[in-house]
């Protein structure tokens, strides 16, 4: 990251629904033209917060800087911060073009100038043969990129995008991640985009703020987060891992119950247990002596370019990533090896 | 089920229907029959009869009630009618608006309450509702007595055409409130934060989205207000006196006074020529917000 000013600063943010805490004691710093996602599960707090950055929630504490300027003090409707919804909340009785024009009418821009930046924004999401069209005639797709194109005609600061892609189907859902990209490359602004979907998150984002009830549990890049999760919770929620609770012995092995002593080369203080990614674990014959653990083939599920092999040893199941080779039978016995580099120390729950 | 049976229980579900269907909207249909058609072709025949002496139609048939209607005398009645009872939905809206609004933004169970509150006085006697603005507006009455604590008045506010306006509004606002409730309750609030969002002020969401997304609602109160205003005789006599007669008190005069029934009913005809084209206007407005709704 650069070492300018960020763009928007956010420290010590609070907010509560009664009991429910939905936005902890959130910080962090989003720098300008970076691609940022809030990743976590649904309930966590992700559209609160989007919601307070736009200017619908006030938080209880906490302070929210844009530009080195205080924006909370700033009503909603002059913010220069866009939110796209999660419902699109297109105006049903405007056609697209009107939709996409709102904006622009509302800062009071010269007619002419409307007329020629919202074609342009038309053409970049490719809806110009539908500009006449009310919104409910349209898919969803086609939906999706009128709420974006009304978003970023008003070139904001930051554009908040709440689970932008989850209305869609699968495969359309691919290439509007893909067009997001290009767009926010096209666009230069800022993007924050909120989805529960890890895999939307990594393969979108400069960099993933992980939430969890209210709290950001990690903020990273897609990489580090995949390969070093600090917590239980990240290991669990980002990817699939495979997650040993115990304790580190002064034999520099990995101690857990019921499972022999591992190699684990993190040596990181009051670890609470390690991961390991499927594809870090090898499948050798159980009679192998480099086998770390001798154990029970489960499941097989196969998964296209690759296989997930399920296997017991005790109360513990291992997750193993087979790409090559034959696959292993079920209710076999074999032996798992990994490289003590490939366990990662988590710290935290 | 096989899928002979199943298309057996189709046919035979296609050729119930209809009958069932037929079976089912006789009393709808008798009820039309005797309470609106009979009388409707009633009115249509008398208006082109002549009067009885002491009341009633004889022969012969005659286009004299109609040419009469747009004598000056008629057509003034009816043009302050119109203003009268515009007056008074135009003030129902004003008021009742806000406090559709307002009513929508509660928790549901205060919703319920206002809603219960704002339904109350329909429970009660017209007439009585009516007399108590007598007392209300009359020159000893709470209004006068409220200036007069702070050095203001007496006006005379009862006797007048505004006393009329705000018995109408005071009588049929709950007609306008219930169905903006009922639209403001289906639109979907992220639309006006969306407006926000995009920059508009309060004003400008009012006119371009929530004005717009609830007019089906804002026209069938209307409709619901102004209908019964225009035809309403008991309130401009209560409280107009004899100076504010409207369409319908004249029309009651063709009948009970002048017994002049032939006319009578060419003033009703009038009112419901008139009613139809603001009807059919409605109609027009509504089919266009069902498009939006898709
Ligand atoms: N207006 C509100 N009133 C009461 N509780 C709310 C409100 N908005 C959100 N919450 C609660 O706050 C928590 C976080 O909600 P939200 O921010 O919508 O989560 P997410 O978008 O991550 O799914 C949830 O437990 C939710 O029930
Ligand atoms: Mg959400």
């Amino acid at each position: 990251m650069t070492e300018r000013q960020p763009l928007l600063s956010i420290r010590n943010l609070d907010r509560s629904f009664g009991d429910v805490r939905a936005v902890r004691s959130v910080s962090f710093d989003i720098g300008e033209n970076e691609f940022f996602a809030l990743l976590g599960p649904s309930g966590c707090g992700k559209t609160t917060l989007l919601r307070i950055l736009a200017g619908f929630e006030q938080p209880d504490a906490g302070s929210v800087t844009l530009d080195g300027a205080d924006l909370l003090s700033i009503p909603a409707e002059r913010r220069p911060v866009n939110l796209m919804f999660q419902s699109y909340a297109l105006f049903p009785h405007m056609s697209v073009e009107r939709n996409i024009a709102y904006g622009l009418e509302c800062d009071k821009v010269p007619k002419n100038e409307i007329r020629e930046r919202v074609s342009e924004v038309m053409e970049t999401v490719g809806l110009t043969d539908k500009r006449a069209a009310l919104p409910n005639t349209l898919s969803g797709g086609q939906r999706q990129r009128v709420a974006l194109a009304r978003a970023i005609v008003k070139r904001p600061r930051l554009l908040l995008l709440d689970e932008p892609l989850s209305a869609l189907d699968r495969k359309i859902r691919a290439e509007m991640q893909m067009e997001l990209r290009r767009l926010q490359h096209e666009v230069g602004t800022t993007f924050v985009v909120v989805t529960h979907d890890q895999d939307e998150a990594m393969s979108l984002a400069d960099r993933v703020a992980v939430m969890d009830r209210g709290e950001v549990r990690q903020l990273d890049q897609p990489m580090e987060l995949y390969r070093r999760p600090s917590s239980i919770f990240v290991a669990d929620f980002i990817g699939t891992s495979t997650i040993i609770r115990g304790r580190r012995g002064d034999d520099g092995l990995w101690h857990a119950e019921g499972l022999p002593p591992l190699p684990c080369a993190d040596d990181s203080e009051n670890a609470l247990a390690i991961a390991l990614r499927p594809e870090t674990i090898r499948v050798v014959g159980v009679d192998d002596p480099s086998a770390a653990v001798r154990g029970t083939v489960a499941e097989v599920f196969f998964q296209g370019d690759h296989a997930l092999a399920e296997v017991s040893v005790g109360a513990q199941s291992f997750l193993v990533a087979i790409r090559e080779g034959a696959l292993p039978v079920r209710d076999t016995s074999v032996g798992l090896m990994w490289d003590a580099d490939a366990a990662v120390a988590l710290l935290h729950e | 089920m096989t899928n002979d049976s199943q298309q057996k229980a189709r046919r035979s579900a296609n050729s119930d229907g209809p009958m069932l269907r037929a079976i089912t909207s006789i009393p709808a249909l008798g009820y039309l029959l005797v309470f609106m058609a009979i009388p409707l072709l009633l009115i249509i025949s008398y208006a082109f009869l002549t009067a009885g002496r002491f009341g009633g139609v004889k022969p012969p048939v005659t286009l004299e009630n109609i040419t009469r209607l747009i004598e000056p005398i008629y057509r003034d009645v009816l043009v302050t009618s119109v203003m009268t009872a515009g007056a008074a939905t135009l003030l129902s809206f004003a008021i009742g608006f806000p406090a559709a609004l307002v009513i929508s933004r509660l928790t549901p169970r205060w919703q319920t309450i206002a809603l219960i509150a704002v339904v109350l006085p329909f429970w009660t006697n017209f007439l009585i509702r009516t007399y108590a603005w007598i007392v209300l507006l009359n020159s000893e009455g709470l209004l006068n007595h409220g200036l007069a604590l702070i050095g203001l008045g007496p006006v005379q506010v009862l006797y007048t055409r505004s006393a009329v306006v705000l018995g109408l509004f005071y009588a049929y606002l709950p007609l306008m409130v219930l169905p903006i409730y009922a639209s403001l309750q289906r639109l979907d609030p992220s639309l006006l934060e969306a407006a926000r969002n995009l920059g508009a002020g309060g004003w400008r969401r009012f006119r371009t989205v929530l004005l717009p997304l609830t007019m089906p609602g804002i026209l069938a109160g209307a409709l619901f207000v102004f209908i019964p205003s225009l035809g309403n005789f008991v309130i401009p006599e209560l409280l107009g006196g004899g100076k504010s007669q409207m369409i319908g008190n004249l029309i009651r005069d063709q009948f009970l006074k002048s017994r002049d029934w032939p006319f009578g009913s060419a003033l009703s005809l009038m009112v419901l020529a008139l009613l139809m084209v603001i009807l059919w206007a409605q109609a027009r407005a509504a089919r266009r917000t069902r498009e939006w709704a898709g």
